[in-house]
């Protein structure tokens, strides 16, 4: 029979193997089994999609409807946004002003989401690409035009996603209309916060969330969301903003990977 | 080991597999499948087979986690074992032991789960906040309802024939 005492041990003991195995060999084990679970996983995610798309069948023949409507709205703001764009292009010439956003972006990867995290207090996806196709560490994450998460493992065919409302998650940003810097990242109810934000600024609800780019380590100005409601943390010098990400990030299916 | 035994692998796989597919039907509200398969498993089985299920199922979640692994282990091995433990308590095949046991085993993992986001990643208090915020009531009510068919299901389906 089983003791209580000995199971607690091997507990225990297992805890402490695992805790002390290098960061390298847990991602190591990981990578590994995501090649072994890749084809049953997006086996298991096409079926669930097909029964999603025959359910909502009605609603999906009136989104097309809808969004067929938006695109006829749409071209119309892209000649309207072409207008602005050459403006843009001749007053930066003006202003001897760099171009930031499109020349940080060195490559683009499009990837599909095969599997999402099973647990509520984890936000993490993997899609079908790897290092393989060059996908690597820190490459940020984009969905309708907007930042959802960055790569955080690789293995050869399927990578790992971390959302940008996992409390894992911290990433610079900015205020766009003020330029004030701080940090991006999400808690444990799935919300999406920027911290260290100086009192002295005033946020407005709707004001734009970018990314900040310091150092280079990640491109700069992908825009992640809107301020929905910004308020002063007690006894500390900064305030905190909740930010609504622009991206649905509870229906990703494709993502773009950016370096 | 008992073929049923090498089965329950097999079948918290599936759920496993399942419970990918309801991610992408229902997202961040789908019920866990694993965590049933490991409540009912240690329930029928007792302690030690709870514990090893657990172990299996708590290394599929730890897949989708970040950084070292062991974490989601530890909480599905120990959740597993304490089911194992109120086996000679309770009666498996009740409909109170499966609607009330899995919801429970749910509401302690989010609470260790909340508490090592806390410690790990988070500034702010641990208790009382851990306990409120882990009493996701759609979430409970989704195990509550959806555990009485698995376990019916596993009973039926999964164990070895008791003479």
């Amino acid at each position: 029979m089983l003791k209580p005492r000995r199971v607690f041990f091997g507990i225990v003991v297992l805890f402490i193997f695992l805790v002390a195995l290098p960061l390298s060999a847990s991602v190591f084990i990981r990578s590994s089994f995501y090649s072994l679970v890749k084809a049953p996983v997006t086996f298991s995610k096409t079926v669930a999609q097909t029964a999603v798309d025959l359910f909502f069948f009605a609603r999906n023949a009136q989104e097309n409807r809808s969004l067929r409507k938006t695109i006829a709205l749409m071209r119309f703001d892209q000649f309207k946004l072409e207008e602005f764009s050459r403006e843009n292009v001749r007053l930066t010439q003006l202003l001897e002003l760099r171009r930031t956003l499109p020349a940080d972006v060195r490559r683009l990867v499009f990837a599909r989401v095969i599997a999402r995290s099973p647990a509520a207090w984890s936000r993490v996806f993997l899609i079908d690409k790897g290092s393989r196709q060059g996908v690597k560490e820190n490459m940020l994450a984009m969905s309708d035009s907007a930042l959802v998460g960055k790569v955080v493992e690789t293995g050869p065919s399927v990578s790992k996603v971390l959302l940008i409302t996992d409390p894992n998650s911290k990433i610079g940003a900015l205020i766009q209309r003020t330029r004030q810097a701080g940090i991006l990242f999400g808690t444990s109810q799935g919300e999406c916060r920027m911290k260290y934000i100086s009192v002295d600024t005033a946020l407005n609800q709707g004001d734009l969330v970018e990314t900040a780019g310091f150092g280079g380590f990640f491109p700069k100005g992908l825009i992640v969301g809107t301020v929905r409601r910004a308020w002063k943390e007690p006894g500390q010098i900064y305030q905190v903003a909740e930010v609504s990400p622009l991206a649905d990030l509870s229906r990703l299916e494709e993502v773009v990977l950016v370096e | 080991m008992n073929k049923p035994r090498v089965l329950a692998f097999l079948w918290i796989f599936i759920f496993f597999l399942l419970q990918n597919g309801l991610q992408f039907v229902f997202p961040d509200r789908a019920p866990l499948l694993l965590l049933i398969g490991v409540v009912f498993y240690g329930l029928s089985e007792g302690p030690l087979f709870g514990l090893i299920l657990g172990l299996y199922a708590g290394f599929l979640m730890d897949i989708f986690g970040v950084g070292k692994l062991g974490l989601q282990m530890a909480f599905f091995g120990s959740l597993g074992v304490l089911s194992g433990y109120a086996k000679s308590k309770v009666f498996s095949e009740s409909l109170l032991t499966a609607i009330l046991f899995p919801a429970g085993a749910y509401y302690l993992l989010l609470c260790l789960n909340f508490t090592a986001t806390r410690i790990f990643f988070e500034e702010g208090s641990l208790a009382p906040a851990v306990f409120r915020e882990a009493l996701s009531i759609p979430a409970l009510i989704g195990m509550a309802i959806l555990s009485p068919f698995i376990f019916s299901f596993l009973h039926r389906f999964a164990l070895r024939k008791r003479s």
